[in-house]
């Protein structure tokens, strides 16, 4: 084999190469095999693991259910996959259904939701509403209301987010900012027949 | 003279809420024209936010007026009092 070849290998990243198999962890380092290696190849070895260590907490959310402690030791995931960590962490048997949108079914409503998205810190606040309830917290903000078929999730900044049960959980029907709830409460009222 | 605007008119937010230990938006009209709301809630409201399964650590507003009860006087009395004392920008947050 050309020297260049070795030299290829000497030049990889040690974190890369294969390690033998009764020796190596499950996250593939050894005390054995790093005790061998020079400072700089301990550097790319801590890197790899550091990179592992990533790909796993980003991977996270699909593992869901598989390992406990990795849930702990991973804050960035993705915002989809926090209420069944959350859940998992709070000893439940299920994560709650997340929420769907269906604003999308009425035009008035959608436009309505745009509109109120276009102030940032309502839109901020209504995302934090969604994300508290799908977290398990059916109370969040100032306090929600029900009236008829409708919870109203309130925040402190005049976001509202409206739900309604659906026949798979709780569905997103309508959303609105200070400027144009009673619009949106005009237009639900009619929608749902509310009193 | 002060040049703060006046109380023209106010509303309940549409829907309904608990008198005693709710709380609830009040949309101010006032005489220039501008359109504000405050947060009207009751002590025994806060009190369970506060203590609610899942609550945050404090509840912070700058538009959050506390009154005994939620009812139309109580409501009216509050806004005539920031009123009077020129708090109603203050206490009041544009739509």
């Amino acid at each position: 084999m050309p020297i260049n070849n070795v030299q290829n290998v000497r030049h990889a990243p040690a974190w890369e190469r294969p390690t033998s198999p009764g020796r190596s962890r499950q996250d593939g380092t050894s005390d054995t095999f790093q005790a061998g290696l020079s400072a700089a190849d301990q550097a790319d070895v801590a890197a790899g693991q550091q990179l592992r260590q990533q790909a796993l907490q980003a991977s996270v959310g699909e593992k869901r259910g598989n390992d406990r402690r990795a849930h702990l030791q991973a804050p960035q995931v993705p915002a989809a996959d926090f209420a069944g960590q959350f859940a998992q962490w709070a000893g439940r048997d299920s994560a709650p259904q997340p929420l769907r949108s269906r604003i999308e079914e009425h035009p008035g409503l959608q436009r309505a939701a745009e509109q109120a998205g276009q102030n940032q810190a309502v839109q901020r606040e209504m995302t934090h509403l969604v994300a508290q309830f799908n977290a398990g917290n059916r109370n969040p903000g100032i306090g929600s209301r029900t009236f008829g078929p409708i919870t109203e999730l309130r925040g402190r900044n005049g976001g509202r987010v409206y739900l309604r049960m659906g026949e798979n959980g709780q569905e997103v029907v309508a959303k609105s900012s200070k400027a144009n709830q009673s619009q949106v409460w005009n237009l639900l009222q009619r929608i749902y027949d509310l009193k | 003279m002060s040049q703060a605007p006046r109380l023209h008119s106010w509303e309940f937010e549409p829907g309904p809420f608990d008198p005693v230990a709710g709380n609830v938006d009040v949309h101010l009209t006032l005489d220039d024209g501008q359109r504000r709301w405050c947060l009207f809630a009751t002590p025994a409201n806060l009190s369970g936010l506060l203590t609610q399964p899942a609550a945050e650590p404090a509840f912070q507003s700058a538009h959050l007026v506390v009154v005994a009860r939620l009812s139309p006087e109580a409501v009216e009395s509050a806004l005539r009092y920031l009123e009077a004392e020129d708090r109603l920008l203050e206490a009041s947050f544009p739509f």
